[in-house]
C-alpha cells in the first residue's frame, strides 16, 4: 500500500466525516425550528394569560417574556367559565367513556379473535364496515336516537353511543391472537368461565395493546367537543359542559385586553392534563407499530 | 357491563337467525343442539349486547340517515319516512343553478383543496422529519417527543391558536397590517396553517415506526455504492415505505373530507362561504336555523358516496399489496 493511497483515504474519511457532522448540524437547525414553531403559540398563549388584567399589551409589540406578572387571570377563568363542574362532566365523561368501551372492545375483541364460532367471518364483515363510514355522517342520526332514549339531557348521552368501538376492538383482536391457545385450554380445565379467562389471563396478557388503547381512547374523548356541542347547546344542558365545550362557549366580557387573558389562561389550563398525560406515557403513546400495523 | 352480559339469555333460535343459517355440520347430528351450538351460544351470549348496542348506533342510525335524505324533513324529531318519498335532495344538488347545487359544490371545492393541500404537505413533512430523527445521531428520541406532542392537543385550543395567530387584532395583523381570516381568498390558506403544524406529527410517528423497522442492512449495502444520504433514500428507503405511505395517503383523504372542526370553530364558513367545507355545511343545514334535515342527510351521503370512491380509487392506485385486517 503506497503512501499516497492512505493519505488519500483518510482524506475521504475526513470528508466523509465532516459530511456526516454537516448533515447533522442542519437536521437538528431544522427540526429545532419546526419544533419551535409549535411551541410558539403555547408559549405566546402562557405570557398572555399571565398578564394583570389592567395590563395594555402595545399595539405592535409580541411579547415574548413575562409581563405584569400574575395568576389572577386562571382563578378568573376557573371561576367564570365554571370549569371546576366542567372538570367533573369532564372526567366523568373520559373516565366512564374509556372504561366501558374498553370492557367491550376486550370481551369482543376476544370473542373474535379465540372463540370459532360460525358466523365470526360475517360479524367481523358487519364490524368492519363501521370504518369504512365517518363518524360524523351519523351525527345528525345519533343525536336523534339519544333524543328517542332520553339521554340527551344527560351524561350518558355523550358515553353511550360509541362504546361498541370497531377501531379498538379490532386492534386488540389483532394483538389478542397472539394468547396461545394451551394456556387458554388450561384455564378451560381448571374451570375458569370466559370473563375469568379475560380478566385474569388475557387481560395480564394484553398490556400493552389495553395500555395504547386507554391512552388513545383518553385523549381522543378529553378532546372530544363536536357531539357533546351539539347534544347539549340544543338541549340547553349547559351544566354539563366539558371542558372543551365550556372554553369554547366562553367568550368573557371584563373590557380591555383582560378577556384575551382570561380565555388564554383557560386554553392552558384544558391543555395541561394532556400534557401530563403525554409526559406519563409516552413510551406508550410514541410507539404506535402496533397500530401502524392494523391497517 | 360484563355481569349482564354474563346474565343474558340468549336461545339457539336466536342464535341461528345472528349466523344466518342453521347449522348442520355432517357428522354431528347424534349430539343435541344446545351441545353443537356450544361454541356459538358462548360466543353470542358474550357478543350479543355489544352486538346489539352496535345495531342501534350504527346500523339503526345509518338507516335512519338513508331514509331521512329522501324525505323533506326541515327540523324536529322523529322517523320521517312516513311523510312521504321524494328524490328532491338529491336533484338539488345535482341540478345547476340551485342553492343546494351551490353550496354543495363550493363545500366539495373547499374540502378537497383542503384535502389535498394537508395529504401532500403532511406527508411530505412527516416523511421528511421522520427521516431526519432517525439518521441524526443525537436527540433522535428527543425530537420524536417534541415534535408529537401537538398533534394531542384538542381542536377547540388549535382554533384558539388560529384567531390569536390571524384573526382580528392577531399577531400577523400586528405585524403586517392584513386580517387574513377576514379575506375571502386567503381565510382558508390561514386556517390550514396550524392545522397543518399541528396534524403532521401523526403521519411522522408512523413513518418513523416503519423507518426503525427497517433492517439497517440494506442501508448500508447501499452505502458502498454512493454516499448521498437522499439517494439512498429516495432509491432503497422509500420503496420500502410504501405500506405507511399508502396508510398515511387513506388516513389523510378519509379525514380530509370530513374536515369541520377549523371552519366551524373559527370561521363559521365566513367570509363568504369561502371556508365553508361539506361537513360545515352538512352540520348546518342539520342543526342551524332553518334546519333541512332531509337535505342535510342528502349531501353527507354524497359526499359518503365520493370518501368511498376517493379510497378505492386510492387502493386500486396502490395495488394489492396492503394487508388487510382480516
Amino acid at each position: 500500500m503506497s503512501e499516497q493511497t492512505a493519505v488519500k483515504r483518510a482524506e475521504t474519511r475526513s470528508g466523509k466525516r465532516r459530511a456526516e457532522l454537516r448533515f447533522n448540524v442542519i437536521s437538528i437547525v431544522f427540526l429545532s425550528v419546526i419544533a419551535v414553531f409549535q411551541l410558539m403559540p403555547f408559549w405566546l398563549k402562557l405570557i398572555d394569560a399571565t398578564h394583570a388584567p389592567d395590563f395594555l399589551s402595545q399595539y405592535g409589540v409580541i411579547y415574548l417574556w413575562f409581563a405584569d406578572f400574575t395568576f389572577e387571570n386562571f382563578w378568573t377563568v376557573i371561576e367564570s367559565a365554571r370549569l371546576f363542574l366542567a372538570l367533573g362532566v369532564s372526567l366523568g365523561h373520559t373516565v366512564g367513556f374509556t372504561f366501558l368501551s374498553l370492557c367491550v372492545v376486550m370481551v369482543v375483541g376476544y370473542v373474535l379473535a379465540k372463540i370459532k364460532f360460525r358466523g365470526r367471518t360475517i360479524v367481523s364483515m358487519l364490524l368492519l364496515s363501521t370504518l369504512m363510514i365517518p363518524g360524523e355522517v351519523l351525527l345528525a342520526a345519533n343525536y336523534q336516537i339519544t333524543i328517542f332514549f332520553g339521554i340527551n339531557s344527560n351524561i350518558l348521552g355523550i358515553i353511550l353511543p360509541g362504546i361498541v368501538n370497531v377501531f379498538g376492538i379490532f386492534l386488540v383482536k389483532q394483538y389478542m391472537e397472539s394468547v396461545p391457545d394451551s394456556v387458554l385450554e388450561a384455564a378451560d380445565i381448571d374451570g375458569c368461565n370466559e370473563l375469568k379467562k379475560i380478566v385474569l389471563i388475557v387481560l395480564p396478557m394484553s398490556v400493552p395493546i389495553v395500555m395504547t388503547y386507554v391512552i388513545i381512547t383518553f385523549i381522543g374523548t378529553w378532546n372530544e367537543y363536536l357531539f357533546p356541542m351539539v347534544l347539549y347547546t340544543t338541549s340547553g344542558s349547559d351544566s354539563l359542559y366539558t371542558l372543551q365545550l365550556a372554553m369554547q362557549s366562553f367568550y368573557p366580557n371584563f373590557g380591555g385586553n383582560a378577556d384575551t387573558y382570561v380565555r388564554s389562561a383557560g386554553m392552558i389550563l384544558i391543555t395541561i392534563p394532556i400534557i401530563i398525560m403525554y409526559i406519563v406515557f409516552q413510551k406508550y403513546i410514541l410507539n404506535q407499530s402496533n397500530i401502524a400495523g392494523l391497517k | 357491563m360484563q355481569q349482564s352480559e354474563r346474565l343474558k339469555p340468549v336461545s339457539a333460535a336466536e342464535t341461528q337467525e345472528l349466523v344466518g343459517a342453521p347449522a348442520a355440520p355432517g357428522g354431528a347430528k347424534k349430539k343435541p343442539l344446545h351441545k353443537r351450538l356450544k361454541k356459538e351460544i358462548l360466543a353470542y351470549s358474550l357478543i350479543g349486547i355489544p352486538l346489539i348496542w352496535w345495531c342501534v348506533f350504527f346500523v339503526v342510525a345509518l338507516v335512519w340517515a338513508l331514509t331521512t335524505s329522501f324525505t323533506d324533513m326541515q327540523g324536529g324529531y322523529g322517523f320521517a319516512f312516513a311523510s312521504g318519498f321524494t328524490l328532491q335532495n338529491y336533484i338539488n344538488i345535482f341540478t345547476a343553478g340551485t342553492a343546494q347545487a351551490e353550496a354543495f359544490w363550493n363545500g366539495m371545492r373547499v374540502t378537497l383543496l383542503w384535502t389535498v393541500v394537508m395529504m401532500v404537505g403532511n406527508n411530505l413533512m412527516g416523511i421528511l422529519c421522520a427521516f431526519l430523527i432517525k439518521s441524526i445521531r443525537h436527540g433522535g428520541k428527543l425530537f420524536l417527543a417534541l415534535l408529537f406532542w401537538p398533534s394531542l392537543v384538542s381542536a377547540v385550543v388549535g382554533a384558539d391558536i388560529t384567531t390569536t395567530i390571524f384573526g382580528s387584532g392577531g399577531i400577523v395583523y400586528q405585524m403586517f397590517g392584513v386580517e387574513l381570516l377576514e379575506s375571502e381568498g386567503a381565510a382558508l390558506w390561514a386556517l390550514m396553517v396550524v392545522p397543518f403544524f399541528f396534524g403532521f406529527c401523526q403521519k411522522m410517528l408512523i413513518y418513523y415506526a416503519t423507518l426503525v423497522s427497517i433492517p439497517e442492512t440494506y442501508e448500508e449495502a447501499a452505502s458502498l455504492e454512493t454516499s448521498s444520504r437522499f439517494r439512498i433514500f429516495l432509491r432503497v428507503t422509500f420503496p420500502l415505505m410504501r405500506s405507511a405511505l399508502v396508510l398515511n395517503t387513506l388516513l389523510s383523504i378519509i379525514d380530509g373530507f370530513k374536515i369541520l372542526g377549523p371552519m366551524q370553530l373559527v370561521t363559521d364558513g365566513g367570509p363568504g362561504s369561502s371556508t365553508q367545507s361539506v361537513m360545515l355545511l352538512i352540520y348546518k343545514s342539520v342543526f342551524n336555523a332553518p334546519a333541512r334535515i332531509g337535505q342535510g342527510c342528502a349531501y353527507a351521503f354524497v359526499l359518503f358516496i365520493f370518501i368511498l370512491v376517493v379510497s378505492i380509487v386510492q387502493k386500486v392506485i396502490a395495488g394489492k399489496e396492503e394487508t388487510t385486517v382480516e
